[in-house]
């Protein structure tokens, strides 16, 4: 058994997915980088550490789905704030149609199995 | 005093984080570097990780430094071969011809693995490696001096100077000798770090 093959899909379906959850916690609001990865990185969540959450931020900020702005914090130095674009929004909408259908797809296919 | 100790391990953390990223172009690791470094200041602060237990849980969270590099789509498992050269080839390449140690420093200053100050550490340390070590020892060892005096016809005295005293001869033979090996043990480590 190759190592390490049992929890592989899991991790391939992970990667894919995160980074729209990413997206979508920048929904309603913009918000800092401690922010994000307290609230996405709990134990059991999507991330793997909540540090790993600041390579997701730079890959969608270099394809331009969030943007980001600095602003003081108050009690300490400014803090980097990120928020979707345009781009991001559409992204997010086309992901959220594309899940429920994957979804309701493997969930047909369990059924019809068992 | 104590918090200089906390200091020091986040220090460690953010040390293993950049050779982690050392693959990545530079903005982009100059980002995430500087995100994992304002998330510790806000999480320490917010938590007050006081002692050494609250502040290993604190960098636990964030995550290993690798997995941090795997997600930025630098695979840490992924090494060239020829870095795996040069702490061969820097303390030992002297001896082919001096051309391996060379070649040595050559990756040694192209790759991302090692950092400025490891560079220079590896090239100026031990020029051509243990075979400019044996050069220069030979060399200084070898050199005497004799002068001979005396009145003209008559006896001469010879008086010859030269080499190292004995003990602290030995004592620069072996730190010429450990240094090198002890700087290649260190490049290996980074490297494997990464």
């Amino acid at each position: 058994m190759i190592p390490g093959a049992d929890s592989n899909w899991e991790s391939q379906l992970r990667r894919g997915v995160v980074e729209y959850c990413v997206l979508a916690a920048l929904r309603s609001r913009e918000r800092y980088g401690f922010e994000l990865a307290r609230s996405l990185g709990a134990p059991g969540g999507l991330l793997m550490g909540e540090g790993t959450v600041y390579p997701l931020l730079a890959r969608l900020r270099q394809r331009r789905w969030v943007e980001t702005t600095w602003r003081e914090s108050g009690d300490g130095p400014p803090r980097r704030y990120y928020r979707l674009t345009e781009q991001g929004t559409q992204a997010l909408t086309a992901f959220e149609r594309g899940w429920i259908q994957f979804r309701t797809a493997v969930d047909r296919a369990l059924e019809e199995g068992s | 005093m104590d918090q200089r100790r906390l200091d020091r391990m986040v220090g460690r953390y953010l040390g293993e984080l950049d050779s982690a990223l050392a693959r990545l172009p530079r903005a982009r690791r100059r980002q995430i570097r500087e995100e994992v470094e304002a998330h510790i200041r806000e999480a320490r602060g917010e938590q007050g990780a006081r002692d050494e237990a609250g502040l290993r849980q604190l960098l636990d969270r964030i995550g290993d430094p690798g997995e941090i590099a795997r997600e930025a789509g630098a695979d840490p498992g992924r090494r060239t071969w020829y870095e795996a050269l040069v702490p061969l080839l820097l303390p030992l390449g002297g001896f082919l011809l001096s051309v391996g140690w060379m070649v040595g420093v050559a990756i040694l200053w192209a790759s991302p693995v090692w950092r400025l100050r490891d560079k220079l550490l590896g090239t100026l340390i031990f020029p051509f490696g243990l075979a400019g070590v044996l050069i220069f020892l030979s060399a200084s060892l070898a050199v005497t001096v004799c002068t001979s005096y005396g009145a003209a016809g008559g006896p001469t005295t010879t008086h010859c100077t030269g080499g190292l005293p004995a003990p602290l001869g030995l004592a620069i033979l072996f730190i010429l000798i450990v240094a090198p090996i002890l700087v290649a043990i260190h490049l290996e480590r980074v490297r494997r770090r990464t």
